[in-house]
């Protein structure tokens, strides 16, 4: 079975292609087994040649008008290259190899990330961000790193997430305390809930740097507040926040987090595999 | 030298205000009196010594200590606020270098590094002995009341910093990874000013509890877990700012436990069979002498 990683890089107020090239690259320097990720770009996006070279596949897409690229947040199933997927949000870096997670799958066939860590290593225990969650009792699922098989069931499943996403102020209408914008995760988690009788629980996650979500009472811009630093240690790069070691994947969110020097690290790394 | 296989360590250096050989003794009798493995070896420097030999017959010595390190190492020396009670307070040399030196020093294979003003008053240190872990450490604390401390200082070395494990007791076995646990902590202390950048702490005076908190974290790799706690996993700790009202024996003081906020206020605790940290170092030296005496007549 084809496996692999996918993630969506609509250019607009920010470069999400550049931050799908470092993804690529952690991804490269972390997974020994699987580590192809194919991205969702703008049609006519002019990618620069060593992206290419880092990228599995590119995948062109219409370009949705608003600022915020989330449109084509559905169509993973129709444009993923491979059997198996791990759709993963383009603000996020591997330190770790995660080819046990993908073992362990072998036996589910669509599982979200459930639960989050914060950057102590907690799992995250504020539901700050997740009031239309816990006020309608809908699956807490998280699609920043999401896991499916192109299976007939999935099928219908993303089927289903096309038409919220197409129609979703009448859906999310009959929420209570509704998102005012088009959530991706509430719109998959309403599918979910709808389709499958299940519970969502298993052992994907991520670290969430929402600031809200870390012990520390963080209500500003976490990356202004916390101290980061990568090593390099025979090609396998870490992360230190206040001198916490980034063990699970990494969803910064803070798009200012990824410094040139970053990227350099990552480059220099990279071109030594 | 290996002499026996299990044992305490204590460490006590000269202050010009407090009377750290006092202390020492009050810790280790309470050892003895409590204790069925209860060799006692303190670490000291010779002011420490010769205060012992003008303070206590060489009986109350000989019943208190097993060993006797003198240390000739010169060691730099910090000021310290403390508070005795909410109404004084007054600054004392600290001189807390010498910890690092526990690994080297100590003459046996299983030890226990205890605080001086840490009053042993139960007999659940017999059951550390024989852990399967190499080291064990506390970062749990709470006041005579059972509450946490509120501070978040009390917690973690910055507000955003790793956490604080306190270096008042400190189970470790000689084996490779406690011995390189001890080398960090020389390392850390020598260092102390990068380390301080580094975990962004406030610039003070040399801290054990810190220098043995990032030697945790790092040898944990740099996680939150990993150490494991003592059996007993909480250390009960007056603050500075209690007092105590009345000592019944060895095994029973009743404090009066100051309200953090409502410094005026104070409740009545008794602790009894209960481990204690003493930070009010003036008011377990105003008791030493009830104390040590019960303890002697159990003894």
């Amino acid at each position: 079975m084809n496996k692999g990683f996918l993630t969506i890089a609509q250019n607009g107020e920010y470069n999400y292609v550049k931050m799908a090239y470092v993804l690529a690259m952690s991804l490269k320097s972390s997974q020994h087994k699987y580590n192809k990720l194919s991205v969702i770009v703008n049609e006519n996006e002019e990618i620069p040649d060593k992206y290419i070279d880092i990228f599995d596949k590119v995948i062109y897409v219409e370009k949705p008008d608003e600022d915020w690229k989330i449109q084509n947040k559905w169509r993973y199933f129709e444009l993923s290259p491979y059997d198996e997927t791990i759709v993963l949000d383009c603000d996020m870096l591997f330190f770790n190899d995660i080819s046990t997670w993908w073992e362990c799958l072998q036996d589910y066939t669509l599982e979200f990330a459930t639960k989050t860590m914060n950057y102590r290593g907690n799992v995250t225990t504020s539901n700050y961000y997740r009031k239309t969650f816990t006020t309608n009792s809908l699956p807490n699922l998280h699609t920043a790193l999401f896991y499916f098989k192109k299976t007939k069931e999935n099928e219908n499943y993303f089927k289903f997430i096309k038409m919220i996403f197409q129609n979703w102020k009448e859906f999310y209408d009959q929420l209570k305390e509704p998102p005012k914008f088009l959530s991706g995760d509430v719109a998959y988690a309403i599918a979910a809930k709808v389709m499958f009788n299940r519970k969502w629980d298993n052992f994907l996650t991520f670290t969430h740097m929402r600031s809200r979500l870390q012990d520390d009472d963080i209500v500003d811009d976490w990356n202004k507040i916390l101290t980061t630093f990568f090593t390099n240690y025979n090609g396998k790069i870490e992360l230190k926040v206040n001198n916490f070691n980034q063990l699970y994947p990494f969803h910064y969110i803070k798009k200012e987090f990824l410094r040139e020097e970053v990227i350099e690290l990552y480059e220099n790394t990279t071109r030594l595999l | 030298m290996i002499k026996h296989d299990r044992g305490f360590l204590l460490h006590a250096f000269s202050s010009k205000e407090l009377d750290y050989a006092t202390l020492a003794v009050c810790c280790a009798l309470s050892i003895k009196t409590n204790l069925k493995n209860n060799n006692v070896t303190i670490i000291m420097d010779e002011r420490i010594e010769k205060n012992l030999k003008s303070l206590f017959s060489s009986s109350v010595i000989d019943k208190a200590f097993d060993d006797i390190i003198i240390s000739k190492q010169e060691f730099k020396v910090a000021k310290r606020l403390h508070y005795d009670t909410p109404w004084d307070s007054f600054t004392a040399d600290f001189n807390n270098n010498s910890r690092f030196l526990s690994y080297e020093c100590s003459p046996y294979n299983e030890s226990i590094l205890l605080d001086t003003d840490y009053i042993v008053m139960n007999d659940s240190f017999d059951n550390v002995w024989s852990s399967k872990e190499d080291l064990l450490i506390n970062k749990k604390v709470t006041d005579l009341k059972g509450k946490p401390f509120p501070n978040i200082k009390d917690q973690r070395l910055s507000d955003h910093g790793i956490p604080l494990y306190w270096a008042t007791i400190v189970y470790f076995r000689k084996s490779p990874s406690a011995e390189t646990f001890f080398n960090l902590v020389d390392y850390i202390r020598e260092n102390y000013n990068f380390f301080q950048f580094l975990y962004e702490f406030p610039p003070s005076f040399y801290r054990n509890d810190f220098s043995f908190s990032i030697a945790v974290h790092i040898m944990n790799g740099y996680i939150k877990n990993g150490i494991k706690p003592l059996i007993e996993d909480t250390i009960i700790a007056s603050y500075q700012k209690d007092a105590i009202a009345e000592i019944i024996d060895s095994r029973e003081i009743i404090f009066l436990s100051h309200n953090v906020k409502e410094e005026w206020k104070n409740t009545l605790v008794n602790i009894k069979d209960t481990n204690v940290h003493i930070m009010n170092k003036r008011e377990l030296l105003r008791i030493s002498d009830r104390f040590i005496e019960s303890c002697l007549e159990k003894l």
